[in-house]
Protein backbone atom coordinates (compact mmCIF):
# COMPACT_ATOMS: atom_id res chain seq x y z
CA UNK A 1 0.00 0.00 0.00
CA UNK A 2 1.68 3.22 -1.14
CA UNK A 3 1.48 6.19 1.15
CA UNK A 4 -0.52 8.16 -1.38
CA UNK A 5 -2.83 5.23 -2.13
CA UNK A 6 -4.95 5.32 0.98
CA UNK A 7 -6.59 8.53 2.13
CA UNK A 8 -7.96 7.02 5.28
CA UNK A 9 -4.86 8.08 7.23
CA UNK A 10 -5.33 5.36 9.81
CA UNK A 11 -4.15 1.86 10.51
CA UNK A 12 -0.84 0.25 11.34
CA UNK A 13 0.99 1.25 8.18
CA UNK A 14 -0.04 4.84 8.62
CA UNK A 15 1.05 4.94 12.27
CA UNK A 16 4.38 3.33 11.46
CA UNK A 17 5.12 5.89 8.75
CA UNK A 18 3.96 8.73 10.96
CA UNK A 19 6.21 7.61 13.79
CA UNK A 20 9.10 7.64 11.36
CA UNK A 21 8.10 11.10 10.14
CA UNK A 22 7.91 9.69 6.63
CA UNK A 23 8.18 12.76 4.42
CA UNK A 24 5.81 11.50 1.70
CA UNK A 25 3.15 10.85 4.31
CA UNK A 26 3.69 14.21 5.96
CA UNK A 27 3.37 15.98 2.61
CA UNK A 28 0.21 14.03 1.94
CA UNK A 29 -1.25 15.03 5.27
CA UNK A 30 -0.29 18.67 4.72
CA UNK A 31 -1.89 18.66 1.31
CA UNK A 32 -5.01 16.96 2.54
CA UNK A 33 -5.70 18.90 5.70
CA UNK A 34 -4.28 22.39 5.20
CA UNK A 35 -7.41 23.60 3.35
CA UNK A 36 -9.81 22.59 6.08
CA UNK A 37 -7.53 23.86 8.86
CA UNK A 38 -7.14 27.16 7.05
CA UNK A 39 -10.88 27.61 6.68
CA UNK A 40 -11.44 26.73 10.31
CA UNK A 41 -8.86 29.30 11.40
CA UNK A 42 -10.64 31.94 9.30
CA UNK A 43 -13.83 30.66 10.85
CA UNK A 44 -12.40 31.54 14.23
CA UNK A 45 -12.09 35.13 13.10
CA UNK A 46 -8.35 35.35 12.52
CA UNK A 47 -6.74 37.63 9.93
CA UNK A 48 -4.89 36.14 6.93
CA UNK A 49 -1.54 36.72 8.59
CA UNK A 50 -2.60 35.07 11.83
CA UNK A 51 -4.19 32.18 9.95
CA UNK A 52 -0.91 31.51 8.18
CA UNK A 53 1.03 31.64 11.41
CA UNK A 54 -1.37 29.41 13.31
CA UNK A 55 -1.63 26.76 10.60
CA UNK A 56 2.18 26.65 10.37
CA UNK A 57 2.25 26.05 14.09
CA UNK A 58 -0.22 23.19 13.86
CA UNK A 59 2.04 21.38 11.42
CA UNK A 60 5.13 22.14 13.49
CA UNK A 61 3.49 20.52 16.49
CA UNK A 62 2.41 17.52 14.48
CA UNK A 63 5.90 16.93 13.14
CA UNK A 64 7.23 17.26 16.69
CA UNK A 65 4.85 14.80 18.33
CA UNK A 66 4.51 12.46 15.35
CA UNK A 67 6.62 9.67 16.89
CA UNK A 68 4.36 9.65 19.94
CA UNK A 69 0.99 9.77 18.18
CA UNK A 70 -0.95 6.76 19.39
CA UNK A 71 -3.86 6.92 17.00
CA UNK A 72 -6.53 6.74 19.68
CA UNK A 73 -8.43 9.42 17.85
CA UNK A 74 -8.35 10.07 14.14
CA UNK A 75 -5.53 12.32 12.92
CA UNK A 76 -8.08 14.91 11.79
CA UNK A 77 -9.49 15.23 15.31
CA UNK A 78 -5.97 15.53 16.64
CA UNK A 79 -5.05 18.28 14.16
CA UNK A 80 -8.14 20.26 14.99
CA UNK A 81 -7.37 19.87 18.69
CA UNK A 82 -3.96 21.43 18.11
CA UNK A 83 -5.50 24.20 16.02
CA UNK A 84 -8.03 24.96 18.66
CA UNK A 85 -5.39 25.14 21.36
CA UNK A 86 -3.15 27.34 19.23
CA UNK A 87 -5.98 29.72 18.47
CA UNK A 88 -6.87 30.00 22.11
CA UNK A 89 -3.25 30.66 22.99
CA UNK A 90 -3.20 33.19 20.23
CA UNK A 91 -6.29 35.00 21.36
CA UNK A 92 -5.55 35.17 25.04
CA UNK A 93 -8.46 37.50 25.57
CA UNK A 94 -10.81 34.66 24.69
CA UNK A 95 -13.12 34.30 27.65
CA UNK A 96 -14.39 30.96 28.91
CA UNK A 97 -17.94 30.19 27.81
CA UNK A 98 -20.22 31.61 30.51
CA UNK A 99 -23.01 29.91 32.35
CA UNK A 100 -25.47 32.11 30.58
CA UNK A 101 -25.55 34.27 27.52
CA UNK A 102 -27.87 37.25 26.91
CA UNK A 103 -29.34 35.45 23.88
CA UNK A 104 -31.07 33.09 26.29
CA UNK A 105 -33.28 35.79 27.78
CA UNK A 106 -33.85 37.27 24.31
CA UNK A 107 -35.15 33.89 23.22
CA UNK A 108 -37.28 33.53 26.35
CA UNK A 109 -39.04 36.77 25.45
CA UNK A 110 -39.90 35.45 22.02
CA UNK A 111 -42.32 32.90 23.46
CA UNK A 112 -45.41 33.06 25.68
CA UNK A 113 -46.12 30.85 28.69
CA UNK A 114 -47.50 28.06 26.52
CA UNK A 115 -44.28 28.09 24.50
CA UNK A 116 -45.89 29.53 21.39
CA UNK A 117 -44.25 32.31 19.42
CA UNK A 118 -45.15 35.72 20.85
CA UNK A 119 -42.89 37.51 18.35
CA UNK A 120 -42.70 35.15 15.37
CA UNK A 121 -39.75 35.02 12.98
CA UNK A 122 -40.05 37.26 9.92
CA UNK A 123 -40.84 36.07 6.43
CA UNK A 124 -37.96 33.96 5.04
CA UNK A 125 -37.79 36.06 1.85
CA UNK A 126 -37.18 39.17 3.92
CA UNK A 127 -34.64 37.32 6.02
CA UNK A 128 -32.79 36.13 2.92
CA UNK A 129 -32.46 39.67 1.61
CA UNK A 130 -30.73 40.71 4.81
CA UNK A 131 -28.61 37.57 5.12
CA UNK A 132 -27.20 38.07 1.63
CA UNK A 133 -25.40 41.22 2.75
CA UNK A 134 -21.79 40.16 3.41
CA UNK A 135 -21.00 43.09 5.70
CA UNK A 136 -23.96 42.23 7.89
CA UNK A 137 -22.95 38.57 8.05
CA UNK A 138 -19.43 39.53 9.07
CA UNK A 139 -20.69 41.99 11.71
CA UNK A 140 -23.07 39.44 13.23
CA UNK A 141 -20.45 36.70 13.23
CA UNK A 142 -18.13 38.89 15.30
CA UNK A 143 -20.68 38.87 18.12
CA UNK A 144 -20.16 35.18 18.79
CA UNK A 145 -17.74 33.92 21.41
CA UNK A 146 -14.72 31.86 20.34
CA UNK A 147 -16.32 28.56 21.29
CA UNK A 148 -19.58 29.50 19.62
CA UNK A 149 -17.74 30.39 16.42
CA UNK A 150 -15.82 27.13 16.40
CA UNK A 151 -18.90 25.01 17.14
CA UNK A 152 -20.94 26.82 14.49
CA UNK A 153 -18.15 26.62 11.94
CA UNK A 154 -17.42 22.92 12.45
CA UNK A 155 -21.07 21.88 12.52
CA UNK A 156 -22.76 24.12 10.00
CA UNK A 157 -19.97 24.83 7.55
CA UNK A 158 -17.75 21.75 7.76
CA UNK A 159 -20.59 19.37 8.64
CA UNK A 160 -18.44 17.58 11.18
CA UNK A 161 -20.25 14.98 13.32
CA UNK A 162 -21.16 16.11 16.84
CA UNK A 163 -18.99 13.45 18.45
CA UNK A 164 -15.92 14.82 16.70
CA UNK A 165 -16.76 18.42 17.61
CA UNK A 166 -17.19 17.39 21.25
CA UNK A 167 -13.73 15.82 21.21
CA UNK A 168 -12.14 18.85 19.59
CA UNK A 169 -13.77 21.43 21.87
CA UNK A 170 -13.62 19.12 24.90
CA UNK A 171 -17.28 19.63 25.70
CA UNK A 172 -20.18 17.30 26.39
CA UNK A 173 -22.91 16.69 23.83
CA UNK A 174 -25.25 18.73 26.01
CA UNK A 175 -22.89 21.68 26.11
CA UNK A 176 -22.42 21.50 22.35
CA UNK A 177 -26.20 21.84 22.05
CA UNK A 178 -25.98 24.94 24.21
CA UNK A 179 -23.20 26.40 22.04
CA UNK A 180 -25.18 25.69 18.87
CA UNK A 181 -28.33 27.23 20.35
CA UNK A 182 -26.44 30.38 21.29
CA UNK A 183 -24.54 30.65 18.00
CA UNK A 184 -27.50 30.05 15.71
CA UNK A 185 -29.88 32.28 17.59
CA UNK A 186 -27.45 35.13 18.06
CA UNK A 187 -26.82 35.12 14.31
CA UNK A 188 -30.52 34.86 13.51
CA UNK A 189 -31.51 37.64 15.86
CA UNK A 190 -28.71 39.89 14.65
CA UNK A 191 -29.65 39.42 11.00
CA UNK A 192 -33.38 39.77 11.56
CA UNK A 193 -33.01 42.93 13.60
CA UNK A 194 -30.87 44.68 10.99
CA UNK A 195 -32.84 47.40 9.30
CA UNK A 196 -33.35 47.16 5.58
CA UNK A 197 -30.92 49.32 3.62
CA UNK B 1 -47.52 17.77 21.60
CA UNK B 2 -44.29 19.70 21.50
CA UNK B 3 -44.39 23.50 21.84
CA UNK B 4 -42.67 25.99 19.54
CA UNK B 5 -40.22 26.90 22.28
CA UNK B 6 -39.33 23.24 22.85
CA UNK B 7 -38.89 22.70 19.15
CA UNK B 8 -36.47 25.60 18.80
CA UNK B 9 -34.36 24.12 21.61
CA UNK B 10 -34.56 20.61 20.15
CA UNK B 11 -33.24 21.69 16.78
CA UNK B 12 -29.83 22.04 18.38
CA UNK B 13 -29.28 18.42 19.26
CA UNK B 14 -31.59 16.40 17.05
CA UNK B 15 -29.27 13.40 17.07
CA UNK B 16 -29.85 12.85 20.77
CA UNK B 17 -33.63 12.82 20.35
CA UNK B 18 -35.65 9.63 20.13
CA UNK B 19 -37.34 8.57 16.89
CA UNK B 20 -40.72 9.49 18.35
CA UNK B 21 -39.48 12.95 19.36
CA UNK B 22 -38.07 13.54 15.90
CA UNK B 23 -41.39 12.57 14.33
CA UNK B 24 -43.17 15.00 16.66
CA UNK B 25 -40.76 17.71 15.56
CA UNK B 26 -41.40 16.94 11.88
CA UNK B 27 -45.13 17.00 12.40
CA UNK B 28 -44.97 20.31 14.26
CA UNK B 29 -42.88 21.84 11.48
CA UNK B 30 -45.48 20.76 8.91
CA UNK B 31 -48.28 22.42 10.83
CA UNK B 32 -46.63 25.52 12.27
CA UNK B 33 -45.75 28.27 9.79
CA UNK B 34 -43.73 30.21 12.39
CA UNK B 35 -41.48 27.30 13.25
CA UNK B 36 -41.04 26.38 9.61
CA UNK B 37 -40.06 30.00 8.92
CA UNK B 38 -37.54 29.69 11.76
CA UNK B 39 -36.14 26.49 10.27
CA UNK B 40 -35.88 28.21 6.92
CA UNK B 41 -33.92 31.03 8.61
CA UNK B 42 -31.41 28.50 9.92
CA UNK B 43 -31.01 27.04 6.44
CA UNK B 44 -30.43 30.50 5.01
CA UNK B 45 -27.81 31.20 7.66
CA UNK B 46 -26.05 27.95 6.80
CA UNK B 47 -26.00 28.77 3.08
CA UNK B 48 -24.98 32.40 3.35
CA UNK B 49 -22.23 31.72 5.84
CA UNK B 50 -20.81 28.98 3.63
CA UNK B 51 -20.64 31.52 0.83
CA UNK B 52 -19.02 34.01 3.18
CA UNK B 53 -16.28 31.63 4.28
CA UNK B 54 -15.60 30.50 0.75
CA UNK B 55 -15.01 34.09 -0.32
CA UNK B 56 -12.77 34.83 2.62
CA UNK B 57 -9.64 33.58 0.96
CA UNK B 58 -8.51 32.44 -2.43
CA UNK B 59 -7.15 29.14 -3.64
CA UNK B 60 -3.88 30.91 -4.25
CA UNK B 61 -3.56 31.70 -0.56
CA UNK B 62 -4.09 28.06 0.25
CA UNK B 63 -1.55 26.83 -2.34
CA UNK B 64 1.05 29.36 -1.23
CA UNK B 65 0.56 28.38 2.38
CA UNK B 66 0.94 24.70 1.58
CA UNK B 67 4.16 25.38 -0.28
CA UNK B 68 5.54 27.41 2.62
CA UNK B 69 4.70 24.65 5.07
CA UNK B 70 6.32 21.95 2.98
CA UNK B 71 9.38 24.12 2.41
CA UNK B 72 9.75 24.59 6.16
CA UNK B 73 9.34 20.90 6.66
CA UNK B 74 12.14 20.11 4.25
CA UNK B 75 14.53 22.78 5.45
CA UNK B 76 16.96 21.11 7.85
CA UNK B 77 18.22 24.43 9.15
CA UNK B 78 14.80 25.55 10.30
CA UNK B 79 14.18 24.81 13.96
CA UNK B 80 10.44 24.68 14.83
Amino acid sequence: MSSSGSKSFSGEQFLKKLHQRDSELLKDLIHHYTPVLTRAAFGMGLSSQDVEEVVQQVWSVLVDVAPRFEGRSHIRTFLFGILYNKVFEWRRSLKKEGQSDPIESVMEDRFDEQGTWKEPPCDPEEFLLKAEVMELIEKCYEKLSGSQKMAFYLKEIEGAPSSEICKILEVSVTHLGVLMFRARNKLRECIERASKE
Amino acid sequence: MISCKELVKSLNDLESKSFVKRMEIRLHLLMCKHCSAYERHLEIIRKEFSKFFNKKYSEKFEKDLEEKIIKRLEDPKDKH
